[in-house]
């Protein structure tokens, strides 16, 4: 009989969760976010409106990443992540006309192909669903538009993807960015709210508490590939969206026409329109630096 | 977008084609007929000022009945300002109406403290030989009994229906088969809400799509009458399984799994279509699996009718769509419960019924007589400023949190502004077996009030449906039905004898050509509307019916002989013994 000795390099019960919540992957975390948004709204809400709409975004989207990696880089791809985050996140956030199916063709499409196509030194410029969810909304308004109630309201729901999405923004080391844009929100919410006094800061806080929102400020204004470099960079952009957002429903709220093709989802176009203009800049910035540092060193070496 | 817009106008282009050779046509012809009427919604609780539009949005009905049984249909409509009279439209003949309301004592029932109309559903409910109303109201609904002089009383308290709710729709049916009416009452606000008075400002739905905090819904069954005349009644809706507190905008009663008992479809705002099948008359169960809990929408109106010729009945539920917004869609399904457990939506893109607009009533007719029910679908939320909408306020707080979206001090104001206002009435032409052309404005229907309630009615016996439309904050229209050939049809006035007395409940099935069309008699459907109480069938080429068969209420089923097979005219029928 062999008496157990304790192991005196087993880390101990708090330290495992540790390590193991330091060990996920940021990108399976989000993936699992996504999927468990998705899982639940339709579950709980038929918050999809049927999957096939799930099947041909998805469908759409690895298709035509499948297609443009062999088109450009000659290979197939090395991960099918993002298109399936992207499709996931088109599906539910296109709400169009009962049984319409192709945007979410096109949307899928357009998602993936704006990352080979719409480059600039190398990188994409656009998260690609907001990319697609955008040109979506204001070419096909008669017969599209985005996500609003289809989840229903329930606070409960609301927090549990808070909770959870704050987790992998977190691990993803993008919390500032949420927390940035949610905050800088809340307080241009109250800014509005003061102009005019017929309203009410709940009332312009309100979108914050909707699912598109949560998809927004978990999924499109934290993916990597297009946030730019530099936590305080990174928290400025935050902000000018959430600013640039917040001048638009202020335009709105003073019923300024040529803004109306925006008017169902500042958010997603403000992140349209910063998150590109940031993006270049911070490459053309960091190009600049490489460019200067063999320059530098060289003259500092003659020094 | 190449697809989009295809998609948008593609209904449009079969239209003409569809319509040549109908001379199907209608000219509104209230004003020459003597119907003048204008409904106007209630002021209400100042801390709901702001948002009146959206709180006070519904209320303009229209109802359709023989009330002095002289043949001739009359109109009643209702108002909600307080202090304002309905009205009752005696149908004189001759094209001519006469308003009776306040003679008859139907006028003034919008008093201060007991609240407003909202419509009223009518039947023989004493089973004395005339027709008696019940008025439904967000406050105390009534109902009045008409005396052997013509006028009507109230017999509410008596009857032991009194109480205070937020009533939006009801209807008779006899769902236990025992020769009484009973009566379903669906609300939407709380039943403690006095939208005159309130405690607080937390009246509004807390969920967009699956809310549970409004009125409650209630089934009285009837007992039959004492010896004072007045019929009894006890509230039986929990122990029957129809107690729910979703926000009930519609309710249609027909028997869909053929069971041979009527039951109740109910169209909920925020939340999802119920079917609820009787059980033998001793309990409602909830329908699963039929697809219809699939998509939570803003259901507003239950309407029956038989689109395919198939001898199935369609249920039409109206819905919300708006460009840029809100894409809903109506839902025209067909039962196919009987052999499939399972209803068929052919409402689907593309399709002309699906994007009515903000829809509200709806009724099936055959409007052109060809052999095919088609379908009239009123729209418009708030018409205000032209150039000013209501929707980019309102979302601010379509997906926000319960806790906010049911506050109304939280809802921005209206100040002016349209919500899917100056939307057209849609007539959507069966052009085969439920596919169908949108010809509202070739045939003369143009009219962009926000329409409520709608019922097609053939007010001049002339064998064509006329279009009744009552609009909220605005007039009652009568579209007159012009063609000039009115081509075959034949019309059926059932009368019970052991069933209950107006035949609500019985089927008629006429056989003619190919088709097998089943109608329905009813007494409260679309919203907040009874339409004609008769059924009217087109018949097409055919000069007429093979045969026509009758399933009344009680259980009887009636072959018509040859003599009620005769065209072209409304044939009275009696139940016969069993």
């Amino acid at each position: 009989m062999t008496v157990a000795r304790p192991d005196s390099t087993a880390p101990r019960p708090r330290g495992r969760v540790l390590t193991w919540y330091q060990g996920l992957n940021a990108k399976h975390l989000v993936t699992f976010l996504n999927t468990l948004i998705l899982v639940s709204a339709e579950w709980q809400f038929g918050g999809l409106g049927g999957y096939d709409r799930l099947a041909v975004s998805l469908g759409s989207c690895i298709a035509t990443e499948i297609g443009l990696s062999l088109l450009v880089l000659g290979r197939m791809p090395r991960s099918y992540l993002s298109p399936y985050i992207s499709g996931v996140s088109l599906s539910l956030l296109l709400k169009p006309q009962f049984g319409l199916l192709w945007p979410f063709a096109i949307g899928g499409f357009l998602a993936i192909a704006s990352k080979y196509v719409l480059r600039y030194r190398g990188s994409h410029l656009w998260n690609p669903t907001n990319l697609a969810i955008s040109a979506l909304l204001l070419l096909s308004a008669p017969v599209l538009t985005k996500l609003t109630h289809e989840w229903g309201n329930s606070l409960g729901a609301n927090l549990v993807i808070w909770s959870v999405g704050l987790i992998v923004v977190h691990r993803a080391k993008l919390l500032h960015v949420t927390l940035v844009y949610s905050l800088s929100f809340l307080a241009l919410a109250a800014a509005r709210a003061a102009v005019f006094p017929d309203a009410r800061f709940l009332t312009e806080a309100a979108p914050l508490t909707g699912p598109m929102y949560q998809l927004f400020v978990f999924f499109m204004i934290t993916d990597p590939p297009t946030v730019v470099r530099g936590r305080r960079g990174q928290m400025l952009v935050a902000f000018s969206i959430a600013m640039v957002e917040a001048l638009v429903r202020l335009g709105l709220d003073h019923e300024i026409a040529w803004l109306a093709p925006l008017a169902p989802a500042p958010a997603l176009f403000a992140l349209a329109a910063v998150g590109p203009i940031a993006k270049a800049i911070d490459l053309r910035r960091r190009a600049g630096a490489q460019d200067r540092v063999p320059h530098l060193e060289g003259r500092g070496a003659g020094a | 977008m190449v697809f989009a817009y295809w998609e948008s106008h593609r209904s449009r282009t079969g239209a003409s084609a569809d319509l040549e050779g109908t001379g199907l046509a209608f000219r509104e012809a209230g004003a020459e007929l003597g119907i003048s009427f204008w409904h106007r919604a209630p002021g209400l609780d100042p801390r709901l000022e702001h948002i009146s539009p959206q709180i006070a949005g519904t209320g303009a009905s229209v109802s359709a009945v023989d009330y002095d049984g002289d043949g001739r249909l009359d109109l009643y409509t209702t108002t909600m300002a307080d202090g304002q009279p309905n009205a009752l439209f005696h149908n004189l003949g001759g094209h001519r109406f006469e308003e009776v309301a306040a003679a008859v004592g139907l006028a003034d029932l919008n008093r201060e403290g007991q609240g407003v109309s909202h419509g009223s559903i009518w039947a023989d409910v004493d089973r004395d030989g005339d027709q008696d109303v019940l008025v439904y109201k967000w406050g105390r609904s009534q109902l009045l009994l008409q005396g052997k002089d013509g006028r009507f009383a109230d017999a509410t308290a008596a009857a032991g229906l009194d109480h205070w709710m937020n009533c939006t729709t009801a209807l008779w049916f006899d769902f236990d088969r025992d020769g009484w009416l009973d009566l379903f009452l669906g609300g939407y606000y709380r039943d403690d809400v006095n939208l005159w008075q309130l405690e607080d400002t937390r009246v509004l739905h807390d969920d967009g799509e699956f809310a549970t905090n409004g009125g409650r819904n209630f089934l009285f069954r009837g007992l039959g009458a004492e010896a004072d005349g007045v019929p009894r009644f006890e509230e039986v809706g929990a122990a029957m399984g129809l107690d729910g507190h979703r926000w009930t905008y519609g309710a249609g009663a027909a028997d869909f799994d053929r069971d041979g008992w009527p039951d109740l479809y109910i169209a909920n705002d925020y939340g999802t279509e119920e079917l609820f099948l009787n059980r033998g008359g001793e309990g409602f169960e909830l329908a699963e699996g039929l697809g219809l809990d699939a998509k939570s929408k803003s259901g507003m109106c239950v309407s029956i009718g038989d689109v395919t010729n198939q001898g199935r009945l369609a249920v039409f539920v109206t819905n919300i769509s708006e460009t840029r917004w809100l894409f809903q869609g109506n839902n025209l399904r067909v039962s196919l419960l009987p052999e499939k457990h399972r209803m068929l939506n052919l409402s689907q893109a593309g399709h002309a019924a699906q994007d009515c607009g903000w829809a509200w009533g709806a009724d099936f007719g055959d409007l052109d007589n060809n052999g095919l029910q088609d379908l009239v679908v009123v729209n418009g939320f708030h018409s205000a400023a032209r150039d000013r909408s209501y929707w980019y306020q309102m979302d601010k707080l379509g997906g926000a949190a319960g806790l906010i979206l049911e506050n109304a001090a939280n809802w921005p104001p209206f100040d002016g502004m349209s919500l899917s206002g100056y939307q057209r009435t849609r007539v959507l032409l069966n052009t085969s077996r439920g596919s169908m052309a949108e010809v509202g404005r070739p045939v003369g229907v143009d009219d962009e009030l926000d329409g409520r309630a709608v019922i097609l009615a053939d007010l001049f016996d002339d064998g064509t449906l006329d279009i009744v439309v009552a609009n909220q904050n605005g007039p009652l229209l009568v579209y007159r039905n012009l063609m000039s050939d009115a081509g075959n049809w034949i019309g059926y006035e059932l009368r019970g004898r052991a069933s209950n007395l107006d035949a609500i409940g019985a089927e008629v099935t006429a056989y003619f050509g190919h088709a097998t069309q089943l109608q329905v008699v009813t007494a409260g459907s679309g919203f907040c509307s009874q339409t004609d109480p008769r059924v009217h069938f087109g018949l097409g080429t055919q000069q007429q019916p093979a045969r026509v068969e009758i399933r009344w209420p009680s259980g009887v089923v009636q072959q018509l002989g040859a003599e009620h097979l005769v065209p072209c005219t409304y044939h009275t029928i009696e139940e016969p013994d069993a």
